[in-house]
C-alpha cells in the first residue's frame, strides 16, 4: 500500500443510490449517501428500521442481495473502489482490510464446528499453517478476554452463552487483522450487563489495535457510549453528521432531535413526563421523495422543505445538519411536554388486584427437574403499574405466563385475584376470572391471528368478554381502536398489512377491548422502534390513568421500566432479589445485583459508563446445579463470606414497602452515584 | 399476478397451466363421459376385434372389439369419483385426528399415534387387497378401504402443523380470553394450517387414483363390463406380448397423465405454501 492510500479514509461512501427490484419494480432505499470513516475512528450510523443502515453496512463489503441495483455512487474500501474489482480482489479485501460482525452471534457461528477451527479457519485463508493457526485463535481468544481458553478453543458454539458467542465472532473479526471492522446490531439481543462487557471490549481492542469501526445501531445510548463521530440516517439520506457528544447532546436536525425525545430520560417517570413521539412511518422504499425526506413526519415543516433536497449546513465544529431550518432545532430538542400526577387518591384499601404467595415452577420430574421460580410472593393494587426487571434467563416471561395461567405454577403457590382464589391452570379458572387477566406478548406479528381481520379480532373479545350483542361489539370495537388510536380504517385492515407500532396496538386493544381488570404486558415494546415504543408507553399510561388498569410490565430496558413504573421487582435466577416503589429501587439503596444492573445499562447521560461500572463475576448459574444460599453469591462482587453460600438471605423491609433479600445490613447496601 | 382462490398465493406458470388442463380435461371427460364418446363403451363388436388405431377407433379397439377410446373416457369416471371420495374420507377424519393430537398431547395422543404409525408401516396394497377381498369387491368398500387408509398419513401431517401452529402466541391470547378449545382448533389455528391441508389433499389425490387402478387391475376394484382404467389393462396386458399395445397402451396413460399431473401441482403449491 502506497503513502496515498493510507492517507484515504478506511470507507469512503460517495452520493451512493442503491435501489431493490421487487416484482419488476425499482425501490430505491439508498437515495445518494455519503460519508467517510477514517482510520482508527469509531463511526455509527443511527436511525429507525427501514431507514437503509444495514443496506450500507453490506453494500461496503458488497455482500447484497442479487436483486440490488446500482443507481450510481461509489464505495472505496481502503481506496479501492469495491465494485470495480474483480472476484479475487474482492475476497483479499475481505480477508485483510475488512469484517463485519452480525446481530445474530449464534447464527453466524457454525454449529458443527469447535469454536478454535472456526476461528482457525480465518488463520488458514490467510495462509498460515495450521499450528500457527492454532496458537492465532488461541491469542485472539484472549485478545478478546476470554479467560478459560482451552476450554472455549474445544466447545461448540451452542455451548456458550450469547455474550461469550459475540465475543467469539469479534474474535473472528479481529483475526483477519482487518483496518474496518461492520459492526450491525453488535448487542442488540443481548442483555445489559453483557452489553456492557462487549462494549468495553470493543472500546478496549480499538485502541489496542487501531482498527476502524462501523457501528451500525438504532440505540443511540449504545452509540454515546463507544463511537467518535455519528450519522443519522433517514430514509436513505444522511440527515446530520457530527461529533457524537455534540450530535447527540447539541442535535440540529428535527429527525435526531426527535429521536432523542423518544427516550425515558434516566429517572425520568410517567407523572412529570410525556414521551414525545414521531408520527407516522418512514417513507417506504422507492416512494418518490422531492423535498427533505423527513417532512412527512416534521413538526418544523415548511412549504419550502417540500421544494428540493436541503443543503448541507454546518451548525458546528464538524457538524452538519440538512435542515433548512437547522437554527431553530435546539429550542425544541429537549422540551418535553409535561403532566401533572394524578390528585392522590386516598382510596379505600381495596384488596390488591392480584396477590401471589409462594409462588413456585419447575419443570420436569426427578433428576431431570429444573427449578425456574422459587417463592415468588409480592400483591398489585388497584391502577398501579408493576415493572419486572431481569437478565434473560431470570424467570421474567415465565412469571407472566404462570400469572395468567398459560403454565400452571407448581402445587402449594397461591394466587388471588381481587381476593378470590384462581386455579393456577387458565382452563380451571371460571370464566369471569380467567377473562379477567389479559396479556400482550412481545412479537405483535405473532400474537395476532393473521388469517383474521382487526374488526374480527377486536369484536370477537369484546363479544366473548362483556355478551355484547354484534351492533354493541361493533361500537366497543370502534371505542377501542379510538382508545388504542388506532385510525378508525385500520380496523378493515388484516394484521399482515399494518406496520409492527400499529399491530401492538391491536394486540392491546385486543387485551383491553373486554374490560380487563388486570394486563400482564411481557416485553410489549422490545420488538418496536424507539419512536413507536414512546407511542405504546403513552398508549399504557394513558390506559392507567382513563381505564384504572392494573399492569405488569416485564422489560429488560431499564429506563423504560423505571418510566412506566409505580413499583419494580427484580428478579435473578427465578428468586425476589429486590422489591419496591420505582423511585426507591432506582435511588437505593440497592441489592448488589440491582446495582450491578443499573450501573451497566448503557445512557446518554454518563459516557464514562465503563470506568466505575459494578462487574459481575462469570456466568450465570445453570438450573441443573443451583447454588445454595443466596443464589446471587457465585457472582455478587459484595459477597459477604460463608453467610451467603449456606443461608438463604433474610428479606429486608426498608420504608415505603422497599423490601431486599441479602445478608447486607440495608444501611450498608450501595446507592449507584448518579441516580435521583 | 393470477392468484387461484385457494389459501395459497399460486404463480402461474406454463407447466402448471397444462397439468391444470390436463386435470380439468378429465374432471370434464368424467363428468360428460357417454354424451361425448364417438361409440358405445359396452358396445361389442366381434368383426372389428383387436383392430389397432384408425381414423374410425381412434384408439384402436379390445379383444371384444369394444372402442378403446370411449372406454378410456368413461372409465375416468370411476377412478376420478372413488379416489376423490376416498381422499375426501381421509383428509376430514385425518384433519380430525390431526388437530386433536397436535393440540392435546397427553395419553389418548400418544396411542393414537402409535395405531397411527402401525398403520402405515403395512404396505398399502397389500392391505387394501386383503380388506376388498374381506369385504367384498365393490366402489364402496374401495372407496372406505383408500380412505381409511390414508388417514394415518394425513393425521400426521396435520398433527406437525397443529404442534407448531399451537406455540405460537396468537392461540394463547385465545386461550385468555377464553375461548374453548374447540373454538380455538376451528376459528384459529384450522385458517393458518389450510395451506397444508390442500397440499396433503393434492398429494393423497394422487395416490389415490394409482391405488385404485391397482386394485382394479387386480380384480378388486369395478367389476366387469364396467369400463375402468386398471380393469381395462388387466384384461388387455397378456396380448402386449403379441404386438397388441394400444388396449393396454391408452388406459395406462390416462392413468400416467392424471397421477403426474396432480402431483407436479401438488408440488407447486407446496413450494408456494412454504
Amino acid at each position: 500500500m502506497n503513502d496515498e492510500a493510507r492517507r484515504e479514509p478506511v470507507l469512503r461512501v460517495a452520493d451512493l443510490r442503491l435501489a431493490y427490484r421487487v416484482d419488476g419494480e425499482l425501490r430505491e432505499t439508498i437515495r445518494g449517501l455519503s460519508f467517510q470513516v477514517e482510520r482508527g475512528e469509531a463511526y455509527a450510523l443511527v436511525g429507525e428500521s427501514g431507514c437503509g443502515k444495514s443496506t450500507v453496512a453490506f453494500a461496503a463489503v458488497h455482500y447484497l442481495p442479487d436483486n440490488t441495483v446500482h443507481l450510481g455512487g461509489q464505495i472505496l474500501l481502503a481506496g479501492q473502489d469495491i465494485r470495480a474489482l474483480s472476484w479475487q480482489q474482492r475476497r483479499l479485501l475481505r480477508k485483510s482490510v475488512v469484517s463485519m460482525v452480525y446481530q445474530n452471534a449464534a447464527t453466524a457461528l457454525n454449529p458443527t464446528m469447535r469454536i478454535g477451527d472456526q476461528i482457525a479457519e480465518v488463520f488458514l485463508i490467510r495462509g498460515f499453517s495450521r499450528a500457527e493457526a492454532c496458537l492465532g485463535a488461541e491469542d485472539a481468544l484472549r485478545k478478546v478476554r476470554i479467560s478459560d481458553v482451552g476450554k472455549v478453543l474445544q466447545s461448540y458454539p451452542q455451548q456458550l452463552s450469547g455474550g461469550m458467542q459475540q465475543r467469539v465472532v469479534i474474535a473472528m473479526a479481529i483475526s483477519a487483522s482487518p483496518e474496518l471492522i461492520i459492526l450491525d446490531e453488535p448487542t442488540t439481543g443481548l442483555d445489559a450487563t453483557v452489553e456492557a462487557e462487549i462494549l468495553e471490549l470493543l472500546e478496549n481492542l480499538r485502541q489496542e489495535l487501531k482498527v476502524a469501526l462501523l457501528f451500525i445501531s438504532h440505540n443511540l445510548a449504545v452509540v454515546a457510549q463507544l463511537c467518535d463521530r455519528v450519522g443519522t440516517l433517514y430514509a436513505g439520506r444522511m440527515v446530520e453528521e457530527g461529533s457524537t457528544s455534540s450530535l447527540l447532546f447539541n442535535p440540529h436536525h428535527p429527525y435526531t432531535a426527535s429521536l432523542l425525545r423518544c427516550l425515558p430520560k434516566r429517572g425520568a417517570d410517567k407523572w412529570t413526563e410525556v414521551l414525545t413521539t414521531i408520527e407516522g412511518l418512514p417513507p417506504k422504499p422507492g416512494s418518490i421523495l422531492t423535498g427533505c425526506v423527513f417532512a412527512g413526519r416534521c413538526t418544523l415543516v415548511k412549504p419550502e422543505c417540500r421544494k428540493g433536497h436541503p443543503e448541507a449546513i454546518v451548525v458546528g465544529q464538524g457538524q452538519k445538519s440538512w435542515c433548512i431550518r437547522a437554527a431553530e432545532v435546539p429550542a425544541m430538542a429537549f422540551e418535553r411536554p409535561k403532566q401533572a400526577p394524578p390528585a392522590d387518591q386516598k382510596a379505600p384499601p381495596l384488596p390488591p388486584v392480584i396477590e401471589v404467595r409462594n409462588l413456585s415452577k419447575s419443570y420436569g420430574h426427578g433428576p431431570n427437574k429444573v427449578q425456574i421460580l422459587s417463592d415468588v410472593s409480592f400483591a398489585i393494587r388497584h391502577q398501579e403499574v408493576l415493572g419486572i426487571v431481569g437478565e434473560s434467563g431470570s424467570g421474567k416471561s415465565t412469571l407472566a405466563k404462570v400469572i395468567v395461567g398459560l403454565e400452571p405454577a407448581d402445587p402449594g403457590s397461591a394466587l388471588m385475584l381481587m381476593g378470590r382464589p384462581m386455579a393456577r391452570l387458565l382452563e380451571q379458572r371460571d370464566p369471569a376470572q380467567a377473562g379477567a387477566i389479559q396479556m400482550v406478548f412481545q412479537d405483535p406479528s405473532d400474537s395476532l391471528n393473521p388469517k383474521h381481520k382487526v374488526k374480527t379480532i377486536l369484536s370477537r373479545t369484546a363479544t366473548k368478554a362483556l355478551r355484547l350483542t354484534a351492533s354493541d361489539a361493533k361500537q366497543r370495537t370502534f371505542e377501542v381502536a379510538k382508545s388504542v388510536k388506532l385510525d378508525p380504517s385500520h380496523v378493515e385492515y388484516y394484521p399482515g398489512a399494518l406496520s409492527g407500532g400499529l399491530r401492538q396496538r391491536v394486540a392491546i386493544g385486543r387485551a383491553i377491548a373486554g374490560k380487563p381488570q388486570f394486563v400482564v404486558c411481557d416485553e410489549p415494546t422490545s420488538a418496536l422502534d424507539v419512536s413507536v415504543q414512546a407511542a405504546i408507553l403513552n398508549l399504557l399510561v394513558d390506559l392507567q390513568r382513563h381505564e384504572g388498569l392494573s399492569f405488569i410490565f416485564v422489560s429488560h430496558d431499564l429506563d423504560v421500566v423505571r418510566y412506566i413504573s409505580d413499583r419494580i421487582m427484580v428478579l435473578y435466577f427465578g428468586r425476589v432479589m429486590e422489591i419496591g416503589p420505582a423511585e426507591a429501587v432506582f435511588s437505593g439503596p440497592h441489592h448488589p445485583y440491582t446495582e450491578a444492573l443499573l450501573s451497566a445499562a448503557a445512557h446518554l447521560e454518563r459516557k464514562e459508563v465503563s470506568k466505575n461500572r459494578v462487574r459481575l463475576r462469570g456466568e450465570p448459574p445453570t438450573h441443573r446445579f443451583p447454588p445454595g444460599g443466596c443464589v446471587f453469591h457465585t457472582r455478587c462482587p459484595r459477597k459477604l463470606g460463608n453467610i451467603c453460600e449456606e443461608k438463604a438471605p433474610p428479606r429486608q423491609i426498608g420504608g415505603n414497602g422497599h423490601e431486599i433479600a441479602c445478608h447486607i445490613p440495608v444501611n450498608q447496601l450501595g446507592r449507584t452515584a448518579d441516580a435521583r | 399476478m393470477l392468484r387461484l382462490p385457494l389459501p395459497v398465493p399460486l404463480k402461474i406458470s406454463p407447466l402448471l397451466m397444462i397439468c391444470g388442463g390436463i386435470v380439468l380435461f378429465w374432471a370434464f371427460v368424467s363428468i360428460f363421459g357417454e354424451m361425448i364418446v364417438p361409440h358405445n363403451p359396452l358396445a361389442i363388436s366381434v368383426m372389428e376385434r383387436l383392430q389397432p388405431p384408425s381414423a374410425k377407433h381412434i384408439f384402436g379397439t379390445d379383444a371384444l372389439g369394444r372402442d378403446v377410446l370411449s372406454r378410456v373416457f368413461v372409465g375416468s369416471r370411476s377412478v376420478l369419483f372413488i379416489s376423490l371420495a376416498a381422499t375426501t374420507i381421509a383428509i376430514s377424519w385425518g384433519t380430525i385426528f390431526g388437530l386433536y393430537a397436535g393440540y392435546f398431547p397427553g395419553y389418548l395422543s400418544d396411542v393414537l399415534l402409535r395405531i397411527f404409525e402401525a398403520f402405515m408401516a403395512l404396505p398399502v396394497v397389500l392391505l387394501s387387497m386383503v380388506a376388498v377381498v374381506a369385504l367384498g369387491p365393490s366402489s364402496i368398500t374401495v372407496i372406505l378401504v383408500i380412505g381409511i387408509l390414508f388417514i394415518p398419513v394425513v393425521a400426521k401431517t396435520v398433527r406437525a402443523v397443529v404442534l407448531g401452529e399451537s406455540k405460537r402466541t396468537y392461540v394463547a391470547a385465545a386461550r385468555l380470553l377464553p375461548e374453548r378449545p374447540l373454538v380455538i382448533l376451528v376459528r384459529e389455528v384450522l385458517p393458518n394450517i389450510s395451506g397444508t391441508i390442500v397440499v396433503e389433499a393434492t398429494v393423497r389425490l394422487g395416490y389415490a387414483i394409482f391405488i385404485t387402478a391397482t386394485l382394479s387391475f387386480l380384480g378388486l376394484g369395478v367389476q366387469p363390463p364396467t369400463p375402468d382404467w386398471g380393469l381395462m389393462i388387466y384384461e388387455s396386458f397378456g396380448l402386449v406380448s403379441a404386438g397388441i399395445w394400444w388396449p393396454v397402451f391408452f388406459p395406462a396413460l390416462a392413468i400416467a397423465s392424471l397421477v403426474i399431473s396432480i402431483s407436479l401441482i401438488a408440488e407447486r403449491i407446496f413450494r408456494n405454501e412454504r
